[in-house]
């Protein structure tokens, strides 16, 4: 009888040292990709990185080595035992991991998306680039910029079901159609290159071979952009054909420099990062609620509005769009977009 | 005498015990990798969701595999499977007329590969290569650009993919321990499965004992497009998508389980037990690393080392084993002649 009180009491003690230690965990959040290794997010995992320092947080990123959707989904499945409290996630797949998102939601789990929102349901929050149209008119902007004239242009993007590429062509078909200064763009094709640079390289060079009077291609994809301008350089139509839209500052440079190149836009993944964590921890915490309509005040952002779309998912936009040009190539030179572009 | 049986069973499963042992030092490290790992309803949930539809790929490129040939097309037939799944679900169909009809559609393009190979004398790799293209065309033209989302399935549809029983159970788990007792039985209990075996290890003399060998390996692709229709109803439960580009990057790992398993890309080696062991192996692995939170870059890199160890270590054991026979003769030659 003595014994076994000796031994419950020991082990009382025993969980109750234990337990500051469980009170003293930071809150952790995860940051999971697409995949790791692209640039891309690297830049926005830095600028999570930095809302969860100034916010107290540690920060796990996990990812599969290449874009691959069951991949990704698994490594969401083996976070669910883990039971996640705050998530920063994008996916390729706007429907394959819902069911595992749920789980992790109904679990008590504060997930915010960006770069590309996943189905109603899974997911608090999805933050914007910035609305289509004005990604649209970024895209449609460079390419001006680049050949007034405009002309024959292709459509370039990753694979045929991404909402975002989806979308952005939507608006942009929009404004060829209704825009007057947007009327000199004549849209020949769609072609597809699977985030595959080498695949991008070899489908330009081709396109270029079977549309002799192309002026552009035009592309949401940072990882085509660089092939397709590699490929007008090495062909020697540099001046001729130009490939622009959005693109890595890092990866355009040599682009820039050597003329291929006159103009292309991106929003900065550092502060897409930087944002969508700070909201993911702050709703976490409760000091920040979700709702259609509401402004938050983001620091180093700006004020931004949340809004629910059609498709019941409610958005925010980051809404930082950048030119970049000779002279302004980098970040932190870049020309913030002119505002009264945006009609 | 029980010493004398196990060493028999040991030598006839050398493989399988390599597996078996690989498997239980990969339960261990990832037991102390993670504190929540050794929990049963968590392994069998992980192994499930991780390694359910490559399972199911697997049973059907092991009869592929068994006939000394291949079939890389069967993960694009998973995509025509879903895809068509949730096309007849918006229509309105019941889901066990669709079942029929998909079940049927891949079984016949199954069919098809196989056909094309033994009729033409094709090269089996070359061919699936080229039905791969097609049958991702073929699901992009069902599914259209954008694929379909949760919204298209009735609830009948992802229910086997879905559910679990009494809260822990997949349905899944059933439908593939169901299919690996039945792989089990075909190739290690039937006429069937010895001619499997004999077609991937002598075609001729198999031809010769008066057997086709062109309607045997045609039924393996047979059964490879079927396993591709019952793991896109696993997919469609499970993920709750259907789009042309589903199990995009699965072949490599399918490729792996079976490599792993003890089967050989020439035919006619490797047993049901193998593949099982590899799976479980495979999956323990991924499992383990996932719930320590373990870079992706390091686990691939993981998995590769032990593919690359499956190669090394029979090879190895068979080169200690010849080096041991080839003194044994040594040393008996040297006996015989100094006496």
């Amino acid at each position: 009888m003595r014994r076994t009180r000796v031994v419950v009491a020991t082990l009382l003690l025993a969980v109750m040292a234990s337990l500051p230690l469980f009170a003293q965990k930071k809150e952790k959040l995860y940051y999971v990709p697409k995949f790791t290794g692209f640039i891309f997010f690297e830049l926005a995992g830095q600028g999570a990185k930095k809302a969860c320092d100034e916010l107290g947080v540690d920060m796990v990123t996990l990812g599969t080595t290449q874009n691959d959707v069951e991949g990704y989904v698994q490594i969401l499945q083996n976070l669910v035992p883990q039971k996640p409290q705050i998530m920063v996630t994008t996916s390729s797949d706007a429907n394959a991991p819902v069911p595992v998102l749920k789980k992790m939601k109904a679990a008590g789990a504060t997930i915010v998306t960006f770069d590309s929102p996943v189905g109603k349901g899974g997911q608090d929050l999805y933050v914007n680039m910035a609305p289509y149209r004005v990604q649209a008119i970024a895209e449609l902007e460079s390419a001006l910029y680049n050949n007034p004239k405009g002309g024959k242009v292709i459509w370039l993007a990753p694979s045929p079901n991404i909402t975002l590429f989806n979308k952005v062509k939507e608006e942009i078909d929009n404004l060829v159609k209704t825009v007057p200064k947007y009327k000199v763009f004549q849209f020949v094709d769609t072609l597809y290159m699977a985030d595959d640079p080498d695949k991008a390289y070899s489908v330009t060079t081709s396109a270029m071979e079977a549309h002799p009077d192309l002026a552009g291609f035009i592309s949401s994809s940072g990882m085509s952009n660089p092939a397709s301008n590699k490929a007008i350089q090495d062909t020697g139509r540099t001046g001729k054909v130009y490939s622009t839209g959005m693109a890595l500052p890092s990866t355009m440079e040599t682009f820039l420099r050597d003329g291929v190149n006159k103009q292309f836009a991106l929003w900065s993944p550092y502060w897409f990062g930087y944002m969508s964590a700070w909201l993911a921890i702050n709703i976490h915490r409760g000091d920040l609620k979700v709702q259609d309509g509401k402004v938050v005040d983001v620091p180093n952002v700006g004020k931004r509005k949340m809004y629910m779309t059609p498709d019941e998912v409610m958005y925010t936009d980051l809404n930082m769009m950048l030119f970049f040009r000779k002279g302004h190539e980098t970040w932190e030179n870049a020309i913030a977009m002119p505002p009264e572009l945006i009609q | 005498m029980a010493g004398q049986r196990f060493r028999e069973l040991l030598g006839a499963y050398s493989w399988e015990s390599v597996i078996l042992v690989f498997n239980v030092v990969a339960v261990v490290v990832a037991t102390l990798l993670s504190p929540l790992y050794l929990n049963a309803f968590q392994i069998l949930y992980s192994l499930q969701q991780s390694m359910g539809i490559a399972s199911i790929l697997a049973i059907g490129f092991m009869m592929i595999i068994l006939v000394g040939e291949i079939d890389l097309s069967l993960p694009a037939l998973v995509a025509v499977g879903t895809v068509s799944f949730a096309r007849l679900s918006v229509m309105g169909l019941p889901f066990g007329l669709s079942l029929l009809i998909v079940f049927a559609i891949t079984t016949l393009a199954g069919l098809l590969n196989g056909y094309l190979i033994v009729t033409f004398s094709l090269p089996s790799m070359a061919v699936t290569l080229g039905m791969m293209g097609v049958y991702r065309a073929v699901a992009l033209w069902i599914g259209g650009y954008e694929g379909f989302g949760v919204d298209a399935f009735q609830p009948s549809y992802i229910y086997v993919g879905d559910t679990l029983l009494a809260g822990f159970l997949p349905v899944s788990f059933l439908v593939l321990v169901f299919l690996f007792a039945l792989a089990w039985l075909l190739v290690h209990k039937t006429v069937y499965g010895r001619l499997l075996y004999a077609t991937g290890n002598n075609r001729k003399a198999t031809f010769l004992t008066g057997h086709s060998i062109k309607s045997i390996i045609v039924s393996t692709y047979g059964i490879g497009g079927l396993m591709a229709g019952v793991g896109a109803m696993v997919y469609i439960g499970q993920y709750q998508s259907a789009r042309a580009d589903n199990v995009a990057s699965i072949l490599l790992f399918v490729v792996a389980c079976i490599a792993l398993g003890g089967f050989s890309l020439a035919g006619g080696k490797g047993r049901v037990i193998g593949l099982i062991l590899s799976i479980l192996l495979l999956g323990t692995i991924q499992n383990g690393m996932g719930l320590a939170n373990i870079p992706g870059p390091v686990q691939t890199l993981v998995i590769g080392l032990i593919l690359i160890a499956s190669i090394v270590v029979p090879a190895g054991i068979g080169a200690v084993g010849a080096a041991v026979s080839r003194a044994k003769n040594i040393a008996e030659k040297y006996s015989a002649s100094s006496k």
